[in-house]
C-alpha cells in the first residue's frame, strides 16, 4: 500500500517536472510563431498559466516526502528533542487541517464548477475550468495522507525521524 | 475591532506559528482559513480561499520564477558554469587577492544565468572554496567575496525573487528586471574594490602566489570557447526584454532553451543532467508556489480589515521626513529578514508597505529596488540567512558559523552603501527603465 502510494507521489511529481518542459519548450515555440508567422498559438498562455497550478500542487507531496517544505527552526532547535518532536508533530497536525480544508472546500469548488459547467473566460473557453480546478483538492488529498502517514510515523518511532528539515530558497 | 489590533493579530498569530516551528505554507494557510471564515462570511470565506488561490498561482508574469531556476540548474550541472570560471582565472593574471576577485567576476556573471541564489553559492563554493584553501587565503578573503558575489544572483537579471516581487507589487516584470542591473554591478563594484583595498592594506590575508604565464592566444581563445557564447543567454533574457522583443516570461523561456541548446554544444547535456536540473528545479519551484498559492488570500484579510488603509493614513501623518520612513521599513525588512526567507518575507511586509511608499509619491520601482536589496543582504545575515548555511555546506570542515558570519559583514556594509547610493542617486535604478524600448 506504501510503495502504491509512493509511486503516485513520484508520477505527480514527473508530471509536475515534464510540465516544466513544457512551459519551455511551449512559450518559446509560441514567440517562433509569433516573429516568423505573424500568429501566436492559442492556448501556450492559458495551459502554462494552468501549469503553475498543477506543478505547486502535484509537487506538494513530493516536496513533504523530501523535507523540503521550509520552515523556521533557529527557536525550536536550542529546546530538548521532546520539544523539538512536539513541534514537528503540531506542524503536521496544522499540516493537516489545512489539507483537510483544501480537501473540503476545494472539492465542493470544483463540484460546482461541474455542475455548471463554467470557464474562465480570460483563459480558453472550451476548457471546463473543473478540471483544472481538480487538481487543488486531488493534490491536497495526497499531501494530506502524506502528511498523516509522517505523523503516525513520527508517533510510532519518534526516535527513528530526524527533526533537521532541509531548508531549501529561491 | 480597531486596525491594529487586527493587523497585530493577524501578524501575530502568523509570527507565532512560525516561530514555533510550523511550515511557512501551513502557517499562511491556516492564518487564511481563519481569517477568511472570520471575516468574510464563514463557509464563504473558504470558497473564496480557493478561488484565491486559483488567482494567485495562474499568472503568466509568474512563469520565470520556475524557468529561471531551471536555466541555472541546467548551466550548472552541465559544467558550463565551471568551465567559464576556468576562462576569466586565466586573465587575473597577479592582481592582490585575484583569487576572491575571480569569486566576484564569476559571480557577477553566474548572476546573469541564474535566477537563484543558492545555486550560484553553492557552485561558486564548490568551485573555487578549495583553491582559495589551498593558496592559503584567510576566511575573510575566501568566504565572503564567494557568499557576497553569491548573493548577486538576485540582484542582476535574470532574478527569480526579482520577478515574484515585481508581480506581488503588481509593477512591471521587464522594468523591474532591467532597473535592478545597475544596481547589481555598483554591488559587485563595490565588493572588487573592497577585495582590492583590504588585500593592499592586509597582504597575509591574500597570499600572492607563482601564477603560470597564459599566452594571450590561450585566453582569447578559452574566452570565445567558454565565456562569450554565455553572452548568448544574456541577450535571450535581459536583451530581448530591453529591446522590447518579448516579455519577461517569453525571455526567459527562450533564455531556458537557449542553456539546453549550450549545454548540448559544450556537451554536458544527458538524461542525468537533464532529471537532475529538473529535479532541483522543482524542489525551489514547489516550495515557493504553494507559498504564493496563500499570497492573494493573506492580502484579501489584510485589506477587508482595513489595515492596509489606516497604516498608510497614520505613516504619512507621522511627523518625520519622508525617506526617514522609507529607512525605517528597509531596517524592519532587514531585522526580519535575519529569521524569514525572502517569499515570506515579500508576502508579509509588501501589501502594508508598497501603499505607503505609493502615497508618499516615491516610484514602487525604485523601492523594490531597495527591497530586493536587503532580501539579499537578509540571505547572509544571521541567524537565518541561508547562503550563510549553503556556504558552510561546501566551505572546508574547520569553518566555523563564526568565520563565516565575520566574513560576510564586509559585504553586508558594501550593501548599505549600495542602498545609501541608490536613496540618494535613485537614477542608479531608474536610468535604464526608462530608456526600455516599449
Amino acid at each position: 500500500m506504501g510503495a502504491a502510494f509512493d509511486r503516485l507521489v513520484n508520477a505527480f511529481a514527473w508530471i509536475a517536472g515534464a510540465l516544466l518542459i513544457f512551459q519551455v519548450v511551449s512559450v518559446s515555440a509560441d514567440v517562433g510563431s509569433r516573429y516568423f508567422f505573424g500568429e501566436s498559438i492559442r492556448w501556450v498562455i492559458a495551459l502554462n498559466e494552468w501549469s503553475l497550478l498543477f506543478i505547486a500542487f502535484l509537487g506538494a507531496a513530493w516536496l513533504q516526502q523530501r523535507g523540503g517544505h521550509v520552515r523556521l527552526d533557529i527557536l525550536v532547535t536550542r529546546f530538548g528533542r521532546r520539544t523539538r518532536l512536539a513541534s514537528e508533530l503540531f506542524g503536521l497536525l496544522l499540516g493537516i487541517c489545512v489539507c483537510l480544508v483544501l480537501v473540503w472546500q476545494g472539492g465542493k469548488v470544483t463540484w460546482e464548477k461541474f455542475l455548471t459547467n463554467e470557464y474562465d473566460y480570460f483563459k480558453v473557453e472550451e476548457v471546463p475550468i473543473f478540471i483544472v480546478l481538480a487538481v487543488i483538492p486531488l493534490g491536497s488529498a495526497v499531501f494530506l495522507v502524506q502528511l498523516v502517514r509522517d505523523a503516525w510515523r513520527l508517533i510510532g518511532a519518534p526516535a527513528e525521524r530526524r527533526s533537521d528539515d532541509v531548508q531549501v530558497d529561491l | 475591532m480597531e486596525w491594529y489590533w487586527s493587523l497585530a493579530l493577524i501578524l501575530g498569530a502568523f509570527f507565532t506559528l512560525l516561530f514555533v516551528g510550523v511550515p511557512v505554507v501551513f502557517s499562511f494557510f491556516a492564518v487564511n482559513i481563519v481569517g477568511m471564515f472570520l471575516l468574510m462570511g464563514g463557509e464563504a470565506g473558504l470558497e473564496q480561499m480557493v478561488n484565491s488561490a486559483y488567482g494567485s498561482l495562474t499568472v503568466f508574469v509568474l512563469l520565470p520564477i520556475t524557468l529561471f531556476v531551471l536555466m541555472g540548474e541546467v548551466m550548472f550541472r552541465a559544467g558550463v558554469a565551471a568551465r567559464m570560471i576556468d576562462a576569466l582565472d586565466k586573465w587575473l593574471g597577479n592582481l592582490p587577492g585575484r583569487l576572491s576577485l575571480l569569486a566576484v567576476a564569476s559571480g557577477t556573471v553566474l548572476a546573469s544565468l541564474s535566477g537563484a541564489s543558492i545555486g550560484t553559492t553553492a557552485m561558486l563554493g564548490a568551485t573555487l572554496a578549495p583553491e582559495l584553501e589551498s593558496r592559503g587565503y584567510k576566511k575573510p578573503m575566501s568566504i565572503g567575496p564567494l557568499l557576497g558575489s553569491g548573493g548577486l544572483a538576485i540582484m542582476i537579471p535574470p532574478s527569480g525573487l526579482g520577478v515574484i516581487l515585481a508581480v506581488l507589487a503588481e509593477v512591471s516584470v521587464g522594468k523591474l528586471l532591467i532597473a535592478i542591473i545597475l544596481p547589481g554591478i555598483l554591488m559587485a563594484v563595490l565588493y572588487a574594490s573592497y577585495i582590492v583595498v583590504r588585500c593592499y592594506l592586509q597582504p597575509d590575508l591574500a597570499p600572492r602566489y607563482a601564477v603560470d604565464r597564459v599566452p594571450l592566444g590561450l585566453k582569447i581563445v578559452l574566452t570565445v570557447k567558454y565565456v562569450l557564447p554565455l553572452g548568448l543567454i544574456v541577450f535571450l533574457v535581459v536583451g530581448l526584454i530591453f529591446l522590447g522583443i518579448a516579455t519577461p516570461t517569453e525571455a526567459a523561456a527562450l533564455g531556458t532553451a537557449g542553456a539546453f541548446v549550450l549545454a548540448a554544444c559544450y556537451r554536458g547535456l544527458n538524461w542525468k543532467v537533464t532529471r537532475e536540473a529538473l529535479e532541483s528545479t522543482l524542489r525551489i519551484a514547489v516550495m515557493v508556489l504553494i507559498i504564493l498559492a496563500a499570497a492573494q488570500a493573506y492580502s484579501q484579510v489584510l485589506a477587508f480589515t482595513g489595515a492596509n488603509r489606516y497604516l498608510v493614513q497614520w505613516a504619512v501623518g507621522l511627523p518625520v521626513a519622508p525617506l526617514v520612513l522609507i529607512v525605517m521599513m528597509q531596517v524592519v525588512i532587514l531585522i526580519l529578514g535575519g529569521f524569514i526567507s525572502g517569499v515570506p518575507l515579500m508576502l508579509i511586509t509588501l501589501p502594508v508597505f508598497l501603499p505607503v511608499v505609493k502615497q508618499l509619491g516615491y516610484d514602487p520601482i525604485w523601492f523594490l529596488v531597495l527591497f530586493l536589496i536587503n532580501i539579499e543582504m537578509a540571505q547572509t545575515t544571521p541567524p537565518y540567512g541561508i547562503l550563510l548555511y549553503v556556504m558552510k555546506g561546501v566551505s572546508p570542515p574547520d569553518t566555523t558559523m563564526g568565520h563565516i558570519i565575520r566574513a560576510a559583514i564586509p559585504f553586508l556594509i558594501c550593501d548599505v552603501i549600495a542602498m545609501a547610493l541608490i536613496m540618494g542617486f535613485p537614477d542608479i535604478s531608474l536610468a535604464l527603465p526608462g530608456l526600455m524600448i516599449k
